[in-house]
């Protein structure tokens, strides 16, 4: 039937359909997306995709190498035989001294004694009441109260060079006066006595049992709570404390040093001759090898949680921050495959790692190389980690290689106190610039007072400088040569060293002026803490007071021995101050008078 | 360290009546803390905490319950320990020392000895005892230097130092006052060996501990985070055989598990085969599945991973 089906007609039917074609549509799972959120929220589907998910993660690609099973070192141990306090860059340096058994801190940080407060010899000349008590001789304690007591009262002569009594001990001193007993006054009367006899007030029929409570009294008094003076590693000028150690007949320097808490860090290597050369003795330690394990480490498998206290990942760094993204990368990346092996050595030792060897699940035994005889170039291997030889010529291996090693090749261990309890500070003095006077200041912020508790220094005894007046009556400027400062900002003036030591600027204590009725041409202004008034800071390397500042602090220390004994000491410590200071002094200034009555 | 009221040894009449005259600190894992508001304590503490409580002095919450026979131990008769101290002189005084040796570094000791200092100032008399718990190879008291040759303890060791009389009965509550507590550690020694024969010389060095990293390339294999539970497939007991194909075949499940339609591509053209028309050559009325998509849905809402800047 042509005629039916005619052009006309054959485009009303194709039109639609060309138009739309005939089609399905299949419903189809999409397993990928873009966004990682399902990916990383792990969801747990079946057992098997438990296992799927370990084998895309590579966990059941089995590898030609067998678990570390243990781990053997040999190492070289040389003790630290002495020590040398303070600056050796001086031309006359202390000489080396025997490290004994006092921890190294104690023997760096320890500052020369002297008498103790009221509060340690009450206490002290109690436990001494208490004793000859308990042995019954009551009228022994009673002739030690009548005749050594404590002089509580104030000194009467200069109210402005000792810092007085705090409040807590203030409100003690109607109770102790005529009942306490000075230990320091009982001390002087025992020793000035003969040997095997008693001072005159003391003695009694009962003279050999009041000796042997006194003996043993004084020995733990003159020991423990007022001992000899010792040897000061402390630097005032520098604000630091400088010492070495020998090991091996070398000294190890430690320059810029805060405290005496030695670590490997704290030390550079030195040519110098210092103490014995004493032979390594060998060490061999065997273990279990245990995988090094950190906190924020990465877990090395799929399904486990990992430690959300440290996020590694999250560290903030700048392309240019290299040591930041080197621990980082270390962290995340090589942060598995390595052995926590720990090493028990001797205290105050340098430890010289030889060969360490481990044995695997397969039998075989590998032994690690060292990292810095790696590379076979002549270069020194880079190292991270090490103690610098700055001089270039500490060569513990010349004898066996050819190469200079710059670096200790060795661990240091410095025979410091296990575990120190720290008390309240007893001083602090905080060195600051102060950019607009061109000056610096030492500000006194605690004082230990006459009991030997610290006492905030705006509490302390002191006195208002009042200006030398002499006003004209009608004027509306007064002239003004210098304002005050508080008592307790004690004035470094900056000026040029010596030719000797090349040119350089240090900062010289000075003082402020106080000013009174009866000191009409003033006097000079004292420091009251211990820091201050002696010899110790009158100058101050400029370098040392950075624009930040500088705290000293003097802060009581205990610690035990392995024995159980125990040291108690006082030490400097040198932290950052807390920025520029001003102190708002001023000279030459013109004032506009205020009319009376206005505030 | 605990201190407790004065034992008044004149006949006093005690501070807090009703409650036994004891001061006691628990081992400090088991120590709690009351504090004055919780109105833990029993009444009559709770009526002398208002008033009696110096700042910083905490007080102890009452053992009812003691896992540990304090009370035994610091009823000890005076003589127990007497012999630690024969080496080193005088009971009293020695703990005195201690206390005033901590009064330097602790401000709550030192609060502490000053009391004690008012006390003999005053003509009283101290009554200061010492205990301690879990100390079985020291020797001596953990507050003393210990005796030559035994060396540092070698498990946690708690000591007390108490003001306060002894307790009249065992089974009683105890209270008390602690005055302040503390750790300390005490560096170890070791033994030195003769690093030839490995006999032990007799000399000891105290010793710390360092450590170094040692790079082990291990393998990455990790244990299945899974368990299989298998039956053996014939009925027959196992055999090394079997076991094997039973774990390729599992890895190989897993395996499969992971494929995805992507992944398939001449299977995918067929399967799914979940087919709707939405075209028909009757002209009956279908469900237009790419119009209603259009209709129906924002796209955003769906591919929420790709976001339109603006």
């Amino acid at each position: 039937m042509p005629d039916a089906i005619a052009p006309k007609s054959w485009n009303s039917v194709l039109t639609p359909l060309l138009a739309r074609a005939p089609s399905c549509t299949r419903l189809e799972p999409q397993s990928v997306t873009g966004d990682p959120g399902p990916g990383l929220a792990a969801a747990v589907h079946d057992p098997l995709w438990l296992l799927t998910r370990q084998w895309q993660f590579g966990e059941f690609a089995g590898e030609d190498a067998g678990t570390p099973l243990s781990v053997r070192v040999d190492a070289e141990t040389v003790s630290m035989d002495a020590w040398q306090p303070g600056d050796w860059t001086v031309d006359d340096p202390a000489p080396a001294r025997p490290l004994g058994d006092t921890p190294l801190d104690v023997l760096i940080e320890r500052e020369s004694p002297r008498t103790p407060g009221l509060r340690v010899r009450a206490e002290a000349g109690a436990a001494l009441i208490a004793a000859l008590r308990d042995a019954g001789l009551n009228d022994a304690a009673t002739a030690v109260v009548d005749h050594a007591p404590l002089d509580v009262e104030p000194p009467a002569d200069d109210p402005t060079s000792e810092p007085g009594l705090g409040p807590a001990w203030t409100a003690l001193v109607p109770i102790l006066r005529n009942r306490a007993v000075d230990a320091h006054l009982v001390r002087e009367a025992l020793e000035t006595a003969a040997p095997g006899t008693l001072p005159g007030w003391l003695d009694s029929a009962d003279r050999t049992a009041i000796l042997a409570v006194t003996g043993r009294w004084l020995d733990w008094y003159r020991g423990e709570l007022a001992p000899a003076a010792g040897d000061s590693s402390w630097v005032g000028s520098r604000l630091e404390h400088r010492y070495s150690i020998s090991v091996g007949g070398r000294a190890l320097r430690a320059p810029e040093a805060g405290s005496g808490r030695a670590d490997w860090w704290s030390f550079d290597a030195d040519s110098t001759a210092l103490g014995n050369a004493a032979a390594p003795a060998p060490l061999t330690y065997r273990s279990v090898a245990t995988p090094m394990r950190f906190p924020g480490m990465p877990a090395d498998r799929f399904w486990e949680f990992e430690d959300a206290h440290i996020d590694i990942g999250a560290l903030e760094s700048d392309p240019h921050d290299l040591a930041r993204l080197l621990v980082a990368e270390c962290a995340l990346i090589y942060g598995c495959d390595w052995l926590a092996v720990p090493l028990d050595v001797p205290a105050g030792s340098l430890v010289t790692v030889r060969t360490v060897l481990y044995n695997t699940t397969f039998g075989e035994t590998y032994r690690v190389p060292d990292v810095t005889l790696a590379p076979s170039t002549s270069e020194e291997p880079w190292r991270m980690y090490a103690v610098t030889a700055p001089d270039k010529a500490w060569d513990q291996r010349a004898a066996t290689d050819e190469r200079p090693f710059l670096n200790l090749n060795g661990l240091v261990v410095a025979p410091v106190s296990a575990n120190r309890i720290e008390g309240p500070a007893l001083e602090e003095v905080l060195f600051l610039r102060d950019e607009a006077a061109n000056l610096g200041w030492a500000v006194e912020r605690i004082v230990e007072d006459r009991a030997g508790d610290p006492l905030l220094r705006t509490a302390a005894r002191h006195q208002t400088s009042v200006g030398n007046e002499d006003r004209v009556a009608e004027a509306e400027l007064d002239y003004l040569l210098q304002n005050s400062v508080p008592e307790w900002w004690i004035p470094y003036l900056p000026r040029v060293a010596g030719p000797a030591d090349g040119i350089r600027l240090e900062l010289a204590r000075g003082a402020m002026l106080r000013f009174g009725p009866q000191l009409p041409n003033g006097e000079p202004i004292a420091p009251l803490g211990r820091l201050l008034k002696g010899a110790d800071h009158e100058t101050v390397h400029d370098s040392e007071v950075p624009r930040e500042g500088v705290r000293v602090q003097r802060i009581p220390m205990l610690s035990r021995r392995s024995d159980g004994t125990y040291d108690v000491w006082t030490a400097r410590r040198v932290t950052i101050g807390r920025g520029e200071g001003r102190s708002g002094l001023a000279f030459d200034s013109a004032v506009p008078r205020r009319p009376a009555g206005t505030a | 360290m605990v201190g407790a009221f004065d034992p008044g040894d004149d006949g006093d009449a005690q501070l807090f009546p009703g409650v036994p005259a004891a001061a006691v600190q628990a081992p400090l894992t088991a120590a709690k803390s009351t504090d004055r508001s919780t109105g833990a304590a029993p009444q009559a503490l709770e009526s002398v905490a208002a008033n009696e409580v110096v700042d910083g002095v905490r007080l102890l919450e009452l053992y009812r319950d003691r896992p540990v026979d304090v009370t035994g131990r610091l009823n000890q008769p005076p003589g127990s320990y007497q012999r630690y101290f024969d080496g080193v002189g005088w009971q009293q005084p020695t703990a005195e020392q201690w206390l005033s040796r901590y009064a330097r570094v602790r401000p709550a000791v030192s609060r502490y000895t000053e009391t004690l200092l008012l006390r003999e100032a005053l003509g009283r008399r101290r009554t200061l005892r010492v205990a301690q718990l879990g100390a079985a190879d020291v020797g001596t008291w953990i507050g003393l230097p210990f005796p030559s040759g035994t060396g540092s303890p070698t498990s946690p060791v708690t000591g007390y130092v108490v003001d306060g009389p002894t307790i009249p009965d065992a089974a009683d509550p105890l209270s008390g006052f602690m005055v302040d507590e503390w750790s300390e550690v005490v560096p170890r020694r070791t033994e030195v060996r003769d690093p030839v024969s490995g006999e032990p010389t007799g000399l000891t060095h105290e010793s710390s501990t360092a450590g170094m990293a040692v790079n082990a390339n291990g393998p990455n294999a990790r244990a299945p985070q899974s368990l299989l539970l298998a039956v053996s497939p014939d009925g027959e007991p196992w055999n090394p055989a079997k076991v094997i194909d039973l774990l390729a075949d599992t890895l190989a499940a897993a395996r499969e598990r992971a494929v995805t339609l992507e992944q398939v591509p001449l299977v995918g053209r067929l399967l799914p085969a979940t087919y709707v028309q939405d075209w028909s050559l009757q002209g009956e009325p279908v469900l237009d599945m790419s119009l209603l998509l259009s209709k129906a849905t924002v796209r955003e809402a769906i591919l929420t991973h790709i976001a339109e800047k603006d």
